[in-house]
């Protein structure tokens, strides 16, 4: 990434285990509430938490605090499902909240290992510091991978 | 140029006319010299000219072109329609669809056609009039056997047609516009047949100051001419009515035609259709079915609140929604002659590379296939097809001396029976010599000697579809029989189909090809496991069945139930699945539900905590991220608006 302009995005921001995570806008069908998900057995990855019916459309829904090696909490009312579109069509990335939409400059975005070191951020590709708060910025192909 | 907005069009427009053409062809070989049937292909060469030339296709339209030429010369009988002439005309046409193939994949006509136009060429070469006969002569307008039929039946029609010639002013600076605003003038009253000079020189402006068309109409003569004199610069107008095959001034058709009440002109009275994408209309359905979750609530809500009105209006809803589902299914359904179109003319050419006569019968073409299962079928229906050609059917010798009809018969058939098209390909060749096929699979170890003396007639036959059969390199009469038939059941069984084959030696075989009617639409008994619904497909179900758990029994660690004297296994799909919540399995139940499915002969029964009911459900994809998912073959949309799965039989029956 190229700091060499002041180029804008806009970051839809949600939280998992009380953490700040970023996702660009333009890769964000839609954010849902929970809606009731149906278990798919022998699913490839243990993450799946099943499909969900989005508008007709039969959707696998992530629960992404499994895929980025969280513990796995409750669903409750603040739940979220945001909708990304991928190559392989629209899949749910269940979170514990989103609210928030940032503007963020490029020139904020930092390259998670130079500022964060030795810890691992396994699908982080890069964090934002605006003001006290910390974004790690989500890179879907790699969860999806 | 807005060349792109037109493709779509120019290449289902230009499959059609190939169609058309291969279809007339194919008749006029059965009656060569009937003329009508060369001016419906000359029509279709013309127009397929014209479309070329208009989207730049200029190999197509010099190809056509001289089709055009040849066709010219059969229809003024200088040239005879023998199978000869007609091989290099139905190559030539196989060219243009190779053409226009290439176009919708986003190529160009870019293909050598130096050898055909020749071919084409020598036809018509010997008489070098036919050659000044397509020229078109730009003073006067004559009419070609063609325009005269469509001269004389627009009369019949209540058209007049109308010989209109129109002077520009000497000055005028842009003719072509003028000739646009003439056309665009005319062209909301009645239609132009022809132009002299040709419309290319018009849009060109190749001409004087002077044009003229032939057009049909429905005005009179003073509204056309208020029409034009609307144009400026235009300084005079003829209009004559034309009769027979001169031209004159007929007044009293321009008095009826003036007292005429319905002087607007009608639509012609073919049937109106509009081409729309399957991905629109999957949208329709999804959006549909969201109505209909919502209207199921709204029923609930509707008797909690008692209210007779509201309840009179869903009730309404209802039944109309339900009309609308018979509506948006039908939209998707397709003749099955879609396909079929494309056989006459390979199984024409098949049999003409292999030195056999060959008829083909097709029965059924009318029969209504979903959208989407008419796409996958043309290619294993080639394969089949081809296969009784190649190896069913006997060279005219063979057939001859074994009694029979020189010419063999294959026939292609589609009925439509419960929810099922049936689609059969049968001929009256030599047949399938079921004891060769064993040997055969035998030394291909396919299967084993012991195997081969407890194999029923079907399973003989069936041994034409394994994977990697008779690929040997010696072609017997049984080699090659095989050959592919294996992908042939692999497509059909993909799309839901059974494929089953008979056959009595010497009289002929008979393959036969059971398709859903649709692949969105199913019906499925919904059952409970555990917190979750499945669906299990009605077609693979023998029957329901509760039983107590002394039935239960158990043989190598396996539960097996008794079914008609058989001992068949059990699955119990919350192990299967690994339902959540299976924790406290099997407590407490002294019965058991029991669903027995089979695949061909063999049972399993699959046990379930309890059945909902069978519902007619659309079958949904879980999509490429969730794909080869053990045993399910798709989701529905069930009650709330939750997914429930569908359980792939054959997955769980192959365990």
């Amino acid at each position: 990434m190229t700091n060499t302009d002041t180029a804008q995005w806009k970051i839809v921001i949600f939280e998992l285990n009380g953490q700040e995570y970023g996702l660009e806008i333009t890769r964000v069908q839609s954010i849902e509430r929970m809606l009731p998900i149906t278990h798919v057995p022998g699913a490839h990855r243990r993450d799946i938490a099943g499909v969900v019916n989005l508008r007709g459309k039969m959707t696998p829904v992530i629960d992404l605090r499994l895929c980025l090696g969280l513990e796995a909490s409750p669903y409750d009312k603040q739940t979220r499902i945001l909708v990304v579109d991928e190559n392989e069509g629209a899949i749910g990335l269940i979170v514990d909240r989103a609210n928030d939409l940032l503007d963020i400059a490029e020139t904020d975005i930092e390259d998670v290992s130079v500022v964060r070191g030795g810890e691992t951020y396994a699908f982080g590709q890069s964090v934002v510091k605006i003001e006290q708060r910390i974004i790690t910025l989500l890179e879907t192909d790699k969860v999806l991978q | 140029m807005a060349r792109s907005n037109y493709m779509q069009l120019f290449i289902d427009e230009g499959r059609e006319h190939v169609q058309n053409m291969t279809n007339h062809l194919l008749e006029l070989e059965k009656s060569p010299g009937t003329l009508p049937i060369v001016e419906e292909v000359f029509r279709s060469a013309h127009t397929l000219k014209g479309m070329a030339a208009t989207m730049e296709f200029h190999n197509l339209s010099e190809l056509t072109h001289t089709m055009e030429n040849v066709l010219d010369a059969l229809r003024n009988e200088t040239l005879a329609a023998t199978s000869e002439t007609l091989d290099h005309v139905f190559e030539a046409v196989d060219l243009v669809e190779e053409m226009i193939d290439d176009v919708a994949e986003g190529g160009n006509d870019n293909k050598d056609i130096a050898v055909h136009l020749a071919l084409l060429k020598a036809l018509t070469s010997d008489d070098g009039k036919e050659e000044g006969a397509v020229t078109e002569k730009v003073q006067s307008l004559s009419y070609d056997e063609f325009e005269q039929t469509v001269l004389t039946q627009s009369a019949e029609q209540g058209y007049t047609p109308y010989d209109i010639t129109v002077t520009l002013d000497p000055s005028t600076l842009l003719k072509a516009a003028r000739v646009h605003m003439v056309f665009n003038g005319l062209g909301n009253h009645g239609e132009v047949i022809k132009t002299s000079p040709p419309v290319e020189d018009l849009e060109e402006e190749n001409f004087e100051h002077t044009f003229r068309l032939a057009f049909i109409s429905k005005r009179s003569i003073e509204e056309l001419e208020a029409i034009l004199y609307k144009v400026s610069e235009i300084t005079s107008v003829r209009i004559e009515t034309i009769t027979g095959k001169r031209m004159q001034r007929k007044e009293t058709s321009q008095e009826e035609t003036a007292n005429d009440p319905t002087t607007f002109p009608e639509k012609k009275e073919t049937k109106r259709m509009i081409k729309v994408d399957i991905e629109r209309l999957d949208r329709l359905m999804n959006l549909f079915e969201e109505w209909v979750v919502d209207r199921s609530r709204l029923e609930r809500n509707a008797q909690a609140l008692q209210n007779q009105s509201l309840t009179e209006t869903v009730e309404r809803m209802s039944r109309i929604s339900e009309e609308l589902q018979t509506v948006i299914l039908n939209m998707r359904m397709v003749p099955v002659e879609h396909v079929f179109n494309r056989f006459p003319r390979m199984v024409r050419k098949v049999s003409k590379d292999l030195g056999k006569k060959v008829k083909i019968e097709i029965e059924g073409e009318k029969t209504e296939l979903d959208r989407s299962i008419i796409d996958e079928i043309g290619d294993p229906l080639v394969h089949l097809l081809r296969n009784s050609i190649d190896h069913g059917i006997e060279l005219p010798e063979t057939r001859m001396a074994a009694g029979k009809n020189e010419a063999g018969t294959v026939r292609l058939s589609a009925y439509h029976s419960g929810n099922h098209v049936y689609i059969q390909v049968s001929d009256d060749g030599a047949g399938i010599d079921k004891e060769k096929l064993v040997k055969k699979a035998i030394s291909q170890s396919i299967i084993t000697e012991s195997d081969a003396k407890t194999m029923t007639d079907p399973e003989k036959y069936d041994l034409l579809f394994s994977p990697g059969f008779s690929t040997a390199e010696t072609i017997t009469d049984v080699s090659g029989r095989g050959v592919g038939l294996d992908v042939v059941r692999q497509t059909f069984e993909s799309l839901g189909g059974v494929v089953s084959v008979d056959s009595e030696l010497g009289k002929g075989s008979f393959f036969s090809v059971q398709l859903p009617l649709t692949l969105s639409i199913i019906e499925v008994l919904l059952v409970q496991v555990k917190k979750e619904t499945y669906g299990i497909p009605i077609s693979a179900i023998m029957e329901t069945a509760i039983i107590t758990e002394a039935e239960v029994r158990e043989t190598h660690d396996r539960k097996v139930m008794e079914f008609r004297g058989h001992i068949i296994p059990l699955l119990f799909l919350h192990d299967v699945f690994q339902a959540p919540n299976t924790k406290g399995a099997q407590q407490g139940g002294k019965f058991h539900s029991v669903v027995i499915i089979n695949k061909e002969d063999r049972y399993v029964g699959l046990v379930v905590d309890q059945f909902i009911g069978h519902h007619e459900v659309v079958l949904k994809s879980l999509g490429s991220f969730l794909q080869d998912v053990f045993a399910i073959s798709g989701a529905t949309v069930v009650g709330d608006g939750e997914a429930a799965l569908i359980i792939d039989t054959d997955a769980l029956v192959k365990k």
